[in-house]
């Protein structure tokens, strides 16, 4: 099928009204406000109202809505930041992200990909709470990937690649992600909120905490891993078994219950689905 | 990195066996704790009862001292990895069961290994 051309006056009107839906909003009065008296003349000229201050008003319905449909997809998509930051905090980043990359996809969701990365390096080196907003947004990004991905089906070795296991890697499912947080942030995830404040910045741990994130036909699974075990995991994700079993007997030469452990740790992440092949 | 020694025999003996111990483990396979209990092997709840001022901590502790795996359920039933003993956090039930799919709703599992 082909489609026809969209005759000149369809894109001109296209063209003028996608310009009012996505004209920024303005955050300099402590509210979020239109700039309707910045929307062409050609534009209001569309709208048969028969008053400008109407004209304006009715196209500004639609550059409100556009926004907000956006803000509240963001916030959807990264509950934990939303909740660290509060909303107006939020909104301010995902107002300068979508002002860069306005969404193209039908899907909603989209619109937050590449968001996380973006509060990364807004966050980059300024003290805790900037810490904290970067794991954040991290950690929102791995739920994001592990709830999209589709779960490969199990992983069984066969006896070919287990003779080569010491030379190969192990592939990591894309239904999987590793987290570490310093501060209790997966609770602040799940804790009631109603938007608005920021919640409290919980404090640090005693000790950092790893988990693998992990999807299920449903949901998902959190499971929490050892630091050891966190750390071997780390290794088989950037060298083959063989380099990163030497690393691990070199760094904990002194763990007699090291071959244990490995065990223990492979056979868990086999049950987990953690890697879902081997490659060379 | 190409300098590594390579690794012991018994660290990667330990990798093979880990990798082959833990491929096994769905709903359709019987469980060395199902086939204990004489039903044929198939998936069930083995005991249950209630434990109100259960703790994740505690849980933990218990799941740790049968070298188990803790799992954190967000969501309703069903999703618990392997055979072991799941906490239910609406209802205070603890229970006892043979396979995968089995724990009640949200709160926690313990996988338990086969000791193989």
């Amino acid at each position: 099928m082909t489609r026809s051309t969209p005759p000149a006056w369809l894109e001109s009107f296209q063209a003028r009204f996608s310009r009012v839906l996505r004209a920024p909003l303005d955050r300099s009065g402590g509210a979020l406000r239109d700039r309707r008296d910045d929307y062409s003349s050609e534009a209001c000229a569309d709208v048969a109202a028969g008053e400008p201050a109407l004209e304006r008003a009715r196209l500004a319905v639609y550059n409100r809505q556009y926004w907000f449909r956006l803000l509240d997809a963001l916030q959807r998509e990264l509950p934990l930041t939303h909740r660290l930051l509060g909303s107006w905090a939020f909104n301010g980043h995902a107002l300068g992200f979508l002002e860069q990359r306005a969404p193209a996809q039908r899907d909603l969701a989209t619109a937050a990909d590449g968001f996380a990365a973006f509060l990364e390096a807004r966050a980059a080196g300024e003290g805790a709470a900037a810490r904290a907003l970067a794991q954040a947004a991290r950690i929102d990004e791995a739920f994001r990937s592990v709830l999209r991905a589709a779960e490969p089906p199990p992983f069984v070795p066969t006896a070919e690649a287990l003779a080569q296991l010491e030379s190969a890697r192990l592939v990591r499912s894309p239904a999987v992600r590793f987290i570490e947080e310093d501060r209790p942030l997966l609770e602040l995830r799940a804790a009631p909120y109603e938007g608005e404040r920021p919640l409290p910045l919980p404090p640090a741990l005693p000790a950092p905490r790893s988990w693998v994130l992990c999807s299920t036909a449903e949901s998902y699974r959190l499971v929490p891993l050892e630091p050891a075990q966190a750390r071997f995991f780390e290794l088989l994700a950037a060298h083959t078994v063989g380099h990163a079993l030497s690393l691990l007997e070199r760094t904990q030469a002194s763990e007699p219950a090291l071959a244990g452990h490995v065990q223990r740790w492979l056979a868990e992440g086999m049950r987990l689905n953690l890697w879902s092949g081997i490659s060379r | 990195m190409n300098d590594l020694p390579k690794p012991s025999r018994v660290l990667l003996s330990a990798a093979l066996s880990g990798l082959l111990s833990g491929a096994a483990c769905d709903s359709s396979s019987s469980s060395p704790a199902a086939e204990a209990h004489g039903d044929g092997g198939a998936p069930r709840i083995t005991a249950s009862r209630l434990e109100p001022d259960m703790t994740l901590e505690r849980f933990t502790a218990d799941c740790d001292a049968q070298r188990g795996m803790v799992e954190l359920h967000a969501h309703c039933g069903g999703v618990n990895t392997c055979q072991g003993f799941s906490y239910d956090d609406a209802t205070h039930a603890l229970t006892e069961h043979t396979c995968r799919g089995l724990n009640t709703c949200s709160g926690y599992s313990c996988v338990v290994p086969d000791e193989s």
